[in-house]
C-alpha cells in the first residue's frame, strides 16, 4: 500500500504537517473547508514578537504546499465520513461545487468586475465586500475563483450570467455538482483551528451597538495594507482616524461565566503588537492596553511588551474593563478599576481581544472520527503533557489550535510533531 | 383584659416649647396623675418619627403619647402639622398590623395647659390599661458577635459564595453603580479585605451596607463570584457587632416587618380590595400581594404613588383572565428586606407562616406582583426548605401567558413606553421578556433605554438601607435615560423602583426638571388600564 496521510485543515499547522510529510516522500491529501488554504495566519497583519509580515512569510509555504509533487490540496471540501483503522482509513470527502473549473481558471479576475452581487467578505471580517464570484484574498492558493451559490444571481434567480460571458477560458460551469471523493490513507491529522467568538452577546463591551468598538481580527484587517481600508485605521462612525486607542484583553476568555475559562494564549501579545503597529502607522497614536494578567511568557515575549512600553509609549493598565459610549461623539468610554476606584476615560476607538474558541464544525468532525472533546470543546489528546496531539483513535493526530490554545510557532511545531507521529503510526501498522 | 396588677408603661414624647412645659406646670401645680409615663423631651413634635412609636413598642412600651403645641402655635411654624400627618400614617399602620391605633395618641398641650396634661395622662393610662399589655414579645437580648470565630465564619461565607475565585480583575468595579459615584467603594476590595482575613469589613466598615445588591457585579463577574450573597452573609455577621445600616424612614420598614415575624396578630391588610374584585378563600391560584398595603399607608402623602392601585390592577387582570385568586389577610411580609439587612432569623419565621398559609389554601400556583417576594420565595425559601410543590411566577409571566391564550382583550391605544428591569426581576430571577411581551400585548411599543435588561441601572436603594446622595444620583441617571427615549412613561414591575424613582420626581433635585420629568408607572396598572 502507498503511504499516504490526510491532513484536515489548511492553516499554518496543517500546511507545516503537509510539507513535512511530503518532503519525506509521503503522499498528502490536504482537505480545506474554505476556497483557499492559509487559515487565520493569512488574515493577520504582522506576527509577534518580530513584527514580520504575516502573509509574506506564510505565502511561500502555501505555494510550496500546493505545488509540491507529493501533495494533493483539496480546497472547498469537507470530510464527511471515515471508515477503517490506522494503516487503511477510507475517508469520504465532500468536495463542494465551486462552479469554476480549477484546471481552467487562472484567477485573472475579469469575472469579478462583471459580477453585480456584493457580499460581506468573510476574510475581511465583514469590513469590505466581495462579489458572489470571488477569491478570498489576493494571495489565495489555489489561485482560482469560487462562486458563492447563496448570493449568485444566476443560481438564485436564473438571471445575470455575466461571469460566464466574461471568462475567456470558459472556466465557469453553473451545472457543476458536489463530488464525493473516497480516499485511502494510513493516518489522519486534524488541524482545524479556531473560531473568533462574537462579543456582541456580552453587552458590557458594546460591540455591535457602539460603532467604534472593533474586534482584534477586524483591526488586523484594517491595519493591513491589503485590507479593506488599505491600512488606514478608521472609525466606523465618521471614518476619521483615531488617536487614542484602547485594547481590552480577555473579552470572553478566562470567563467561566460565559463558558470559556481558558486563557487564549495569544492576546496579550497580539494586542501589544497591535498597539505598536498603531504607533508605527502614526506618531501621535496613544494606546492603552487593559489587561487582567500579563501573560507574555515565551522567548522574547516579555521583552516585546517592555519594548512597547519604552519605545512605543503603550500604556498598560491592570484592570478588566467595560465600555460605555459618549452618544454625541460616539467616542467609547472605557470604565476600569485602579486600586479599587472606578475610573473612566474617553477613547477614539476600542479593540477587543475576543476569545478564540473551538469551531463548531470541529466538534462535528470529532463525531465522524470518533474523537473526544475536552471540557473546553477543544480536541483531547491521550495525554496533555507527554503525548500532546495523539488521540484515543490510533492513527489520528492533532495539531494547532484545534487541540487547545497555541500561537503560530507552537502550531507549526505541533504540525511537525503530528507529521512525525502520523508516519510512525503507519510504519507500526505495516502500511 | 383588665388586669388589676397590670401597670402600663407609657412613653411620652413631649415638645420642648409647649407640652414639656405643660408637664412642668402640672408638676409645680401639684396635680395628681398616674406615674406610668416616661417623658422624652423633643424639640418639636415634628421630630417624632413614626419609627419612634414602633421602636418604643418593640422595646416593651404598652402605649406611646406624642404631645406638641396646638396647631398654629408651633415654634417652627409647621412642625406640628407634619407630626399630625406622620401620626395619622402611624395610626393606619398600627391598625393594619393589628396592634391598633389606640396604643398611640397625639395631643396638643400648650405650656399653660397643666390640667390638660394631667388629664391626658390619666385618660391615656386608663385606655392602655383597658387594652392590656403590649402583645409584642419581650425583645430578646441582641446576639453579640464573637470576634474569636469571626474569621472562620467569614471564610465560610467566602467559600459558599465562590469569592476565593476572585482574580481581582476589577470588572465588578467597572459595572458597579455605587462605585461610579463613591470612589471609595469597589466590590472587589470588600472581597479582597475579607479573603486577606481582615475583619474590619464586618466589625466597623460601612462598605457592606454601601452595596445596593443590584447584582451588576454578579452578572458580569467572569468567575461567577456571588457577590450579593457574599454581602448578605457579611451583613448577617456585621449586625452582631453593631455594624448596622442607616435605614430609610429611620428603620420603620424593618420594624413593621419584624412585628409581623414575631407576633400572630390579626392584620387588616386588605383595605385595597374594592367590591368589583373577585377573590376566593381557597383555590388554585394564590396572589401574594407583598407589603403593598403597608406602603400604601406609609407613602400616603406621595401624590403620584397609588400603591393600592397595584394589587387592584393585578386582581383585575386575573379576573378578566378567568382566575379568581386566593388573597389572604393572613399573609405576612416575605422577609426580603430583613434578610438583606442582616436578619435571617426573622426571614425564617416569616417563611414558615407564609408557606403554611399557601399550603393550607390548596394553591398550586402563586403569583407575585413584587419581584422581591418572588426572589425570596423562589431562591431563599427553597434554599432553606427544599423545592415547593407549587409554581411561583411574576404577574408579568402570568399576563404574558393569558395574552398568549387570548384571554385578555385590550383597547386599541398605541403608546410608547420604556421598561425598567428591576434588579430582582431581571438579574436575580432572569425575567426579561415576559414583562415586555405583556406590554406589547397591551398595545404598548417598548423603546429601550441605553442600559437595559441585564445592564439596567439600579433605582438606587435596596432593602430600605443606605439611601444617600449616591442613590439620588443613580435615580437621576435612570430617569434621564428614560426621558431620553421619548417614551410617555417608564414602566416597572417592582414596588421599590416605583417608590424610589417617584421619590426623585416629587422632591427637589439640582437637575433641571425637563431632563428627568417622566411618569413612573407600575406594569400591572398599565396592563389593567388597557384592558377592554
Amino acid at each position: 500500500m502507498e503511504k499516504s496521510v490526510m491532513v484536515i485543515g489548511g492553516g499554518v499547522a496543517g500546511i507545516q504537517a503537509s510539507l513535512d510529510l511530503a518532503d519525506k516522500g509521503i503522499i498528502v491529501h490536504l482537505v480545506e473547508k474554505s476556497p483557499s488554504i492559509g487559515g487565520r495566519m493569512a488574515q493577520l497583519d504582522k506576527t509577534f514578537p518580530t513584527n514580520d509580515c504575516s502573509i509574506c512569510i506564510l505565502a511561500p509555504k502555501m505555494a510550496d504546499c500546493f505545488s509540491h509533487p507529493n501533495t494533493n490540496v483539496i480546497t472547498y471540501a469537507e470530510v464527511v465520513g471515515v471508515e477503517g483503522k490506522v494503516g487503511s482509513f477510507k475517508v469520504k470527502v465532500q468536495k463542494k461545487a465551486r462552479y469554476v473549473d480549477e484546471t481552467m481558471c487562472t484567477g485573472c479576475g475579469e469575472c469579478l468586475e462583471k459580477c453585480p452581487s456584493k457580499v460581506p467578505s468573510e476574510f475581511e471580517m465583514g469590513l469590505a465586500n466581495r462579489k458572489a464570484i470571488y477569491m478570498p484574498f489576493m494571495q489565495a492558493v489555489p489561485r482560482v475563483m469560487t462562486i458563492d451559490k447563496e448570493h449568485c444571481l444566476h443560481m438564485t434567480k436564473d438571471k445575470c450570467g455575466n461571469c460566464k460571458k466574461a471568462c475567456k477560458r470558459e472556466a465557469i460551469d453553473y451545472e457543476m455538482k458536489d463530488q464525493i471523493l473516497e480516499i485511502e490513507v494510513g493516518s489522519i491529522i486534524v488541524a482545524t483551528g479556531y473560531d473568533v467568538w462574537d462579543p456582541s452577546s456580552s453587552t458590557e463591551y458594546g460591540y455591535g451597538r457602539y460603532p467604534n468598538v472593533f474586534t482584534a481580527m477586524e483591526y488586523e484587517r484594517m491595519i493591513n495594507a491589503a485590507g479593506p481600508t488599505h491600512g488606514h485605521i478608521e472609525r466606523r462612525s465618521d471614518k476619521k482616524r483615531p488617536v487614542k486607542m484602547a485594547f481590552i484583553q480577555c473579552v470572553g476568555s478566562r470567563n467561566p461565566q460565559i463558558g470559556h475559562p481558558y486563557c487564549c494564549a495569544v492576546c496579550c501579545m497580539h494586542s501589544t503588537k497591535e498597539a505598536m503597529l498603531a504607533r508605527e502607522h502614526h506618531d501621535d497614536m496613544e494606546s492603552t492596553v487593559f489587561y487582567k494578567d500579563m501573560r507574555a511568557c515565551a522567548k522574547g515575549f516579555y521583552e516585546y511588551v517592555e519594548r512597547a512600553k519604552r519605545d512605543y509609549g503603550v500604556r498598560y493598565i491592570n484592570s478588566d474593563a467595560t465600555v460605555q459610549e459618549n452618544s454625541e461623539t460616539h467616542n467609547p468610554m472605557v470604565v476600569f478599576d485602579v486600586g479599587g476606584r472606578q475610573q473612566s476615560e474617553e477613547f477614539d476607538m476600542v479593540v477587543l481581544a475576543t476569545a478564540l474558541v473551538p469551531r463548531k464544525e470541529t466538534l462535528e468532525l470529532a463525531k465522524v472520527l470518533g474523537l473526544k472533546a475536552d471540557e473546553f470543546g477543544f480536541l483531547e489528546s491521550t495525554d496533555r503533557i507527554l503525548n500532546l496531539g495523539r488521540t484515543s483513535v490510533p492513527g489520528v493526530f492533532l495539531a494547532g489550535y484545534a487541540q487547545g490554545p497555541a500561537d503560530i510557532p507552537e502550531s507549526v511545531a505541533q504540525g511537525s510533531s503530528a507529521a512525525a507521529k502520523a508516519v510512525e503510526a503507519m510504519v507500526q501498522a505495516g502500511a | 383584659m383588665t388586669d388589676a396588677k397590670f401597670e402600663p408603661s407609657i412613653v411620652a414624647f413631649c415638645c420642648n416649647w409647649c407640652s414639656y412645659a405643660g408637664a412642668d406646670l402640672a408638676g409645680v401645680s401639684r396635680m395628681q396623675y398616674p406615674p406610668n409615663a416616661r417623658i422624652i423631651r423633643v424639640m418639636c413634635s415634628g421630630r417624632v418619627e413614626p419609627y419612634f412609636i414602633f421602636k418604643a413598642l418593640e422595646l416593651g412600651a404598652d402605649g406611646v403619647l406624642v404631645a406638641g403645641c396646638h396647631i398654629g402655635d408651633c415654634h417652627y411654624i409647621s412642625g406640628n402639622e407634619e407630626a399630625e400627618k406622620r401620626m395619622a400614617m402611624t395610626a393606619e399602620v398600627l391598625d393594619k398590623l393589628g396592634l391598633g391605633r389606640d396604643r398611640m395618641r397625639l395631643e396638643w398641650i400648650s405650656a399653660s395647659e397643666g390640667q390638660k396634661f394631667a388629664s391626658t395622662m390619666k385618660n391615656f393610662t386608663e385606655q392602655i390599661r383597658k387594652l392590656g399589655p403590649n402583645p409584642l414579645p419581650k425583645a430578646s437580648p441582641k446576639k453579640k458577635g464573637n470576634p474569636g470565630n469571626l474569621k472562620e465564619k467569614m471564610n465560610q461565607i467566602i467559600e459558599d459564595t465562590g469569592a476565593f475565585d476572585c482574580v481581582e480583575c476589577g470588572k465588578c468595579t467597572t459595572v458597579c453603580p455605587v462605585a461610579k459615584y463613591n470612589p471609595d467603594f469597589a466590590p472587589r476590595t470588600v472581597v479582597l479585605k475579607a479573603s486577606e482575613g481582615l475583619v474590619e469589613n464586618v466589625q466597623t466598615n460601612k462598605d457592606v451596607w454601601t452595596c445596593v445588591t443590584c447584582e451588576q457585579c454578579n452578572s458580569m463577574c467572569p468567575y461567577k463570584v456571588d457577590y450579593s450573597g457574599f454581602i448578605r452573609g457579611m451583613r448577617n455577621e456585621a449586625v452582631e457587632f453593631d455594624n448596622v445600616p442607616v435605614c430609610s424612614q429611620g428603620g420603620l420598614m424593618q420594624s413593621v416587618m419584624r412585628i409581623q415575624a414575631i407576633t400572630n396578630l390579626k392584620q387588616n391588610r386588605l383595605g385595597w380590595l374594592t367590591p368589583d374584585l373577585k377573590i376566593a378563600e381557597k383555590g388554585d391560584v394564590f396572589y401574594f400581594t407583598g407589603c403593598v398595603s403597608y406602603y400604601d399607608s406609609i407613602f400616603k402623602d406621595r401624590k403620584n404613588l397609588n400603591m393600592s392601585g397595584i394589587p387592584q390592577a393585578v386582581v383585575k387582570i386575573m379576573n378578566k383572565g378567568g382566575i379568581t385568586p386566593v388573597v389572604s389577610n393572613d399573609e405576612v411580609c416575605c422577609g426580603h428586606d430583613l434578610n438583606w439587612t442582616g436578619d435571617e432569623a426573622s426571614l425564617q419565621k416569616l417563611m414558615k407562616k407564609n408557606v403554611e398559609l399557601i399550603k393550607s389554601s390548596g394553591a398550586r400556583k402563586v403569583v407575585f406582583s413584587c419581584p422581591e417576594c418572588l426572589r425570596t420565595f423562589r431562591m431563599d425559601y427553597q434554599d432553606l426548605m427544599g423545592d415547593f410543590d407549587f409554581e411561583m411566577m411574576h404577574i408579568s409571566e402570568l399576563a404574558e401567558s393569558l395574552i398568549q391564550e387570548g384571554k385578555l382583550k385590550f383597547k386599541k391605544a398605541p403608546r410608547k413606553m420604556t421598561f425598567q428591569d428591576s434588579c430582582r426581576l431581571g438579574r436575580h430571577l432572569g425575567i426579561y421578556d415576559p414583562p415586555r411581551n405583556a406590554l406589547k400585548g397591551a398595545d404598548v411599543q417598548i423603546v429601550e433605554m441605553d442600559n437595559t435588561r441585564d445592564k439596567a441601572l439600579c433605582c438606587g436603594v435596596s432593602a430600605w438601607a443606605t439611601c444617600d446622595e449616591v442613590s439620588r444620583k443613580l435615580q437621576v441617571d435612570r430617569l434621564k435615560e428614560a426621558k431620553k427615549t421619548g417614551a410617555e412613561c417608564l414602566v416597572t414591575g417592582c414596588y421599590k423602583c416605583m417608590i424610589h424613582l417617584n421619590c426623585v420626581l416629587e422632591n427637589k433635585t439640582q437637575v433641571p426638571k425637563e431632563l428627568i420629568d417622566i411618569q413612573v408607572k407600575d406594569l400591572s396598572v398599565v396592563i389593567a388600564d388597557a384592558l377592554e
